[in-house]
């Protein structure tokens, strides 16, 4: 169905959709990993899609900015939602036990993959996780999660704490993941 | 001590209230007050000159004077300067860029209010990431605003804090927010729209400032609008009369929703009254059912009409609408206004019946504007 809308244009859905599934694409990662994947899971990534109609797939396509561990993840979501007989019900709840057990490193790999290769739902479901994490926590502890040094003379940073200063009462403790 | 809430005024409960019923919403304001700590909201002359309460029951010593709102909170204004800086910063700032800039606007824009705010300090690249017209706009359209209440008018000893109390309903928690505009105002009504609240009216102390005085008081037209995460407020243009403790209601007008409701929902309107209000005495007779009745067309059609000539382009907008409550001299009115928040103007409207009795609460529902008397009296308008 979820190709069906994407590929307006295609007047002979169905044949074509067949084919797809038969059809097997073989994804490299930027650390020389190989992994097959049938295509009607594959062109769930727009980024795909693209490649594969352009017919410059040519059998490998390599996908250099995703490595090897974080493209392993990626290929089981797009199985699961390829999946004939999975229900809306059942890839939601895939979709959340996908991202819960993530560590915020992996999130954020995944989240770059998913928006390199343009995999929408994906997306959506990492990005909802990333903020749940946020929830709740120190600005100390959002900036050692993301890597991020403050700018903000220690002036600056007190005005701003002051102006909104309900915003810092009783955060959560930095110790978590 | 505990049941001095006889009188819990005007609780409109916002329609785009997300996650609550009305009903479980109009519940969290009195409990909530109690076992959180938070100041109990008095006023301790109210029943000695009993002027402007005709709704006192003769043995409690304090009345509830406080409006609870819920609204979507959002939004700081854009500000230039700081789009300035934004754009400067966006050619030098993106060595710590971990995530690109797309995806971490994505992730941001999800976040609720507080953690909002909190990551606005992790560094200005954030900062200027989530303050730009783009990101509001996002965040307004992808309804990833989660509902505040809000707590006004709080009256603590006697005198007029002018603190707000908000709570953010997704994460259970209260904030104070001083608001130097509000001291020593009381008797104001206030209604909420999408992005800002409006308090209306009310009265001041002549004499002490800060101090609910009902012997010198300046009784105003005027309307504030605050927004509650600026703390910011400005003037709205003022009403035609001056009015305190009057009726508001908010209404999203649209050509779908001018119908008039009917019976069950005066029975649903009834027992939420009756349980808000508490151990009062004056409805004690609730289940008689007595007078209530709908008004003629009239008010009706006036109110539509205006309605109709005021529909912005998508069809949707917010009118305020203003009933009753006590003039200058404490004399009960029956005027009625509306407000149109896009020519910034307060048009008339038909008179509240003759015999209607003093409008004491209002409330929209489906469209409806519900205005309840003190003499059990019901009307609609929608």
């Amino acid at each position: 169905m979820a190709r069906k809308n994407r590929n307006p244009v295609g007047k002979n859905v169905d044949p074509e959709a067949q084919k797809k599934k038969t059809r097997t694409l073989t994804l490299k990662s930027s650390d020389g990993q190989e992994f097959s994947i049938s295509e009607s899971a594959a062109v769930l990534s727009i980024a795909i899609e693209n490649m594969v109609e352009d017919d410059c797939a040519g059998g490998v396509i390599p996908l250099p900015l995703v490595d090897g561990g974080t493209l392993a993840r990626v290929i089981t979501y797009l199985n699961k939602h390829a999946e004939d007989g999975a229900s809306d019900e059942e890839k939601r709840k895939f979709d959340e036990e996908f991202v819960s057990g993530m560590e915020m490193g992996v999130l954020f790999d995944v989240v770059l993959a998913a928006n390199y290769l343009d995999i929408r739902g994906l997306l959506r479901e990492v990005r909802r996780r990333i903020a749940d994490r946020m929830k709740n926590k120190s600005v100390e502890w959002v900036r050692k999660t993301f890597h991020i040094e403050s700018d903000f003379t220690p002036e600056e940073e007190e005005q701003m704490k002051k102006e909104f200063a309900w915003a810092w009462e009783g955060v959560d403790s930095d110790v978590d993941d | 001590k505990m049941s001095s809430q006889q009188r819990l005024r005007e609780e409109l409960i916002d329609r785009d209230f997300e996650s609550l019923t009305e009903v479980e919403a109009a519940k969290l304001v009195p409990t909530r007050v109690k076992r959180l700590g938070i100041p109990r909201v008095e006023e301790g002359q109210a029943q000695e000159d009993g002027k402007g309460y005709t709704i006192v029951s003769g043995n409690e010593e304090a009345t509830v004077d406080c409006s609870s709102y819920s609204m979507k909170k959002n939004l700081w204004r854009r500000n230039s300067r700081r789009l300035l800086k934004f754009q400067e910063l966006q050619k030098s700032n993106s060595m710590n860029a971990h995530l690109p800039d797309d995806v971490l606007e994505m992730c941001l824009v999800r976040l609720p209010l507080r953690s909002l705010m909190n990551a606005r300090l992790v560094c200005k690249k954030w900062r200027n990431l989530m303050t730009t017209p783009r990101f509001m706009q996002m965040r307004r359209e992808g309804s990833f605003r989660s509902p505040w209440l809000f707590l006004f008018g709080v009256v603590k000893d006697g005198y007029c804090s002018g603190d707000i109390h908000a709570l953010d309903v997704s994460l259970n928690q209260w904030h104070k927010i001083d608001s130097e505009a509000l001291k020593g105002r009381f008797m104001f009504s206030v209604a909420s729209t999408e992005d800002h609240v409006y308090i209306v009216g009310g009265r001041s102390s002549l004499t002490y400032f800060g101090r609910v005085d009902r012997s010198s008081f300046k009784t105003h037209k005027g309307v504030l609008v605050f927004n509650p995460l600026t703390k910011s407020s400005r003037k709205a243009a003022s009403m035609n009369h001056a009015r305190s403790s009057h009726v508001l209601g908010v209404s999203n007008v649209s050509p779908d929703c001018l119908i008039i409701r009917n019976q069950q929902n005066r029975s649903d309107r009834h027992c939420y009254r009756s349980r808000v209000s508490g151990a009062s005495d004056v409805y004690e007779d609730l289940h008689r059912l007595s007078v209530r009745r709908q008004s003629d067309t009239k008010p009706y059609e006036s109110v539509r009409r205006k309605n109709e000539t005021s529909y912005s382009k998508d069809g949707k907008k917010i009118i305020i609408i203003a009933v009753g409550g006590l003039g200058s001299w404490d004399e009960p009115l029956d005027s009625g206004e509306i407000y149109d928040p896009v020519s910034n103007k307060w048009t008339e409207i038909q008179r509240l019946p003759l015999d209607f009795g003093v409008a004491c609460s209002g409330v929209v529902c489906n469209g409806t504007f519900y205005v309840y008397s003190e003499s059990d009296n019901l009307l609609d308008m929608t």
